[in-house]
């Protein structure tokens, strides 16, 4: 469980909706033993915290990007 | 007389006229194009009106200085000098630059623009591509002042947390369109996820750089899918036609863009509770469904079987106990009748030898039935899968040994001697065990398995 957390740590919000979404199929198709099933809702629980640690925790950036003679530069923006 | 001058010299003075008559330099001259050529980036056509026409030539350096696309059919006012091309003689109008002319006219080139571009294929449904669902960074080309970027930055505060990245971008007037271009490219190089092309609401002239074929083109050939959000929800421009999305607005822009925050919770709550229920329901089943194993071969059903079966056994040793202890007692009358040589303290002994071995099985089974039952329940608790077949064949092993113990106490007992063909010879003192015992012509009694006969001796031999 500890390697799906560090795997779970570098998924995409996008990529663990989906292995959540997927966890459920698989639970919802059936056949899971009992010792599957709690695997599978341990993950699910891994997923759903991965997820909501990027929806409450991601700092937003609001930046700018213009061309300079030094390549492309990137500023904070300040919304007036 | 008149000098004579060669064609030359003729068209020569003609230029110099004209070159020098200020009311034919620097001067605009409405018109529409048509027959336009392009040859290396010079462009030739003919500028014409509905009396007349005059051949007209831009060359590329003029080109650079417009906005849009000379094309046959528009109408547009060009900056220029009149001239004459010597070697043939040709009046023509030599143009700096042109803009065009009239509203009326910038509807007709939007409806050019979208024919051509549509007959491309650029509006496609089929090029249109999905927008990402969880963007992490959007781009937004538009104005760095205006009230897009700010509407754009304060909807998506309560939406899907994506960086958004502002390319700024003039987004009226001349050369707008090169500045929306270049935050396109700007964008996509630098690697977005989805891209926010737009400003607010205003004239047609004001939201003409939309319309220019290069944001177009740009937003065709954007790696990443564009959404455009240009002035209000009744303003169409081309960028609306190509762009992989369209937004109403630029407020509407980043709702298409970055899906609701509170949606998302939900919609996460609802998978988390959906594994929940889904993992209690497979819960409960087997629950269940231990409970009906429990009660098909429950522990207390096991636990009368086996004391039932404890009861059997014990029956059983029973039966052969007084089966054994009443024909000890049928030989011991025998024995009564047997020669008093016979030791019946031997007999006795064998019999007791035989009850005490009786009583051992007894004990024996009995530990070993008990131990099969613990065994048995001890089995029952750990096994989950059909417990009662394991059992029921550890008892069923028992039930076949209490058989065998059984059929082999009766094969050692006393009358199973008789059984196998020996028989007890008696006289009128008892039983006899030597033929010197025995007169010819006297009378003895011979007791077999199933009775006993009275003999008369013919004849004897003894041993030597």
């Amino acid at each position: 469980m500890r390697g799906f957390k560090e795997e779970v740590e570098s998924m995409s919000f996008e990529q663990a909706m989906d292995a959540l979404g997927g966890l459920v199929k698989e639970l919802e198709t059936g056949g899971t033993g009992l010792d599957q099933s709690i695997e599978i809702y341990e993950k699910a629980v891994i997923l759903r915290d991965h997820c909501r640690k990027i929806l409450e925790e991601s700092e937003r950036r609001i930046q700018k990007i213009t061309e300079t003679s030094e390549g492309l530069a990137i500023d904070d923006f300040k919304d007036a | 007389m008149a000098e004579i001058i060669t064609v030359t010299q003729l068209n020569n003075r003609a230029k110099t006229i004209l070159g020098q008559n200020p009311s034919v330099q620097s001067i605009w001259v409405e018109g529409e194009i048509s027959n336009l050529k392009n040859y290396n980036g010079n462009y030739y056509f003919v500028l014409k009106d509905a009396d007349s026409q005059v051949s007209s030539v831009l060359f590329r350096s003029g080109r650079s200085r417009m906005d849009f696309e000379p094309q046959d059919s528009l109408k547009v006012s060009a900056f220029g000098s009149v001239s004459l091309y010597t070697p043939r003689g040709q009046f023509q109008f030599v143009a700096e630059t042109m803009r065009r002319s009239g509203v009326g006219d910038l509807y007709r080139q939007f409806e050019l623009l979208k024919a051509k571009l549509e007959k491309e294929g650029l509006f496609d449904p089929s090029r249109k591509r999905p927008l990402p669902k969880y963007p992490r960074r959007i781009g937004v080309v538009t104005s760095e002042q205006g009230a897009v970027i700010h509407d754009i930055i304060t909807t998506s505060a309560t939406r899907f947390p994506a960086d958004i990245v502002l390319a700024p971008a003039q987004v009226q007037g001349e050369g707008a369109w090169k500045t929306i271009v270049h935050g396109i490219e700007l964008l996509n190089r630098l690697g977005v996820d989805v891209i926010i092309v737009g400003r607010g609401g205003g004239s047609i002239e004001d939201l003409w750089p939309f319309n220019e074929e290069p944001v177009a083109r740009a937003i065709a050939a954007s790696a990443v899918p564009v959404v455009s959000a240009v002035g209000h929800e009744t303003d169409f421009t081309i960028a609306d036609f190509v762009a992989d999305a369209r937004a109403p607005t630029p407020t509407g822009a980043s709702v298409l863009v970055l899906r609701d925050g509170k949606e998302i919770r939900d919609s996460l709550s609802a998978m988390s509770a959906r594994v929940e229920g889904l993992l209690s329901g497979i819960l409960d089943r087997k629950r269940s469904e231990l409970r009906y194993l429990e009660g098909r071969i429950g522990l207390k059903q096991i636990e009368q079987e086996l004391s039932m079966r404890e009861l059997r056994l014990g029956s059983t040793f029973d039966r052969i106990r007084g089966l054994v202890e009443s024909r000890m007692a049928v030989a011991k009358g025998s024995f009564k009748e047997v020669d008093s040589r016979l030791s019946p303290e031997s007999a006795l002994k064998d019999i007791s030898r035989y009850l005490e071995r009786l009583s051992s099985w007894d004990r024996i089974v009995r530990s070993q039935t008990s131990r099969a039952c613990s065994q048995g329940r001890t089995r029952l608790s750990s096994v989950s899968d059909r417990p009662e077949r394991a059992v029921l064949s550890v008892l069923e092993g028992y039930r076949f040994k209490t058989e065998s113990v059984s059929a082999h106490l009766e094969s050692v007992g006393p009358y199973s001697v008789l059984s196998r063909g020996y028989a007890i010879v008696s006289g009128g003192d008892g039983v006899l065990t030597s033929v010197r015992d025995i007169e010819i012509g006297g009378t003895i009694n011979v007791t077999m398995r199933d009775g006993s006969v009275k003999a008369t001796v013919q004849s004897k031999e003894e041993k030597k």
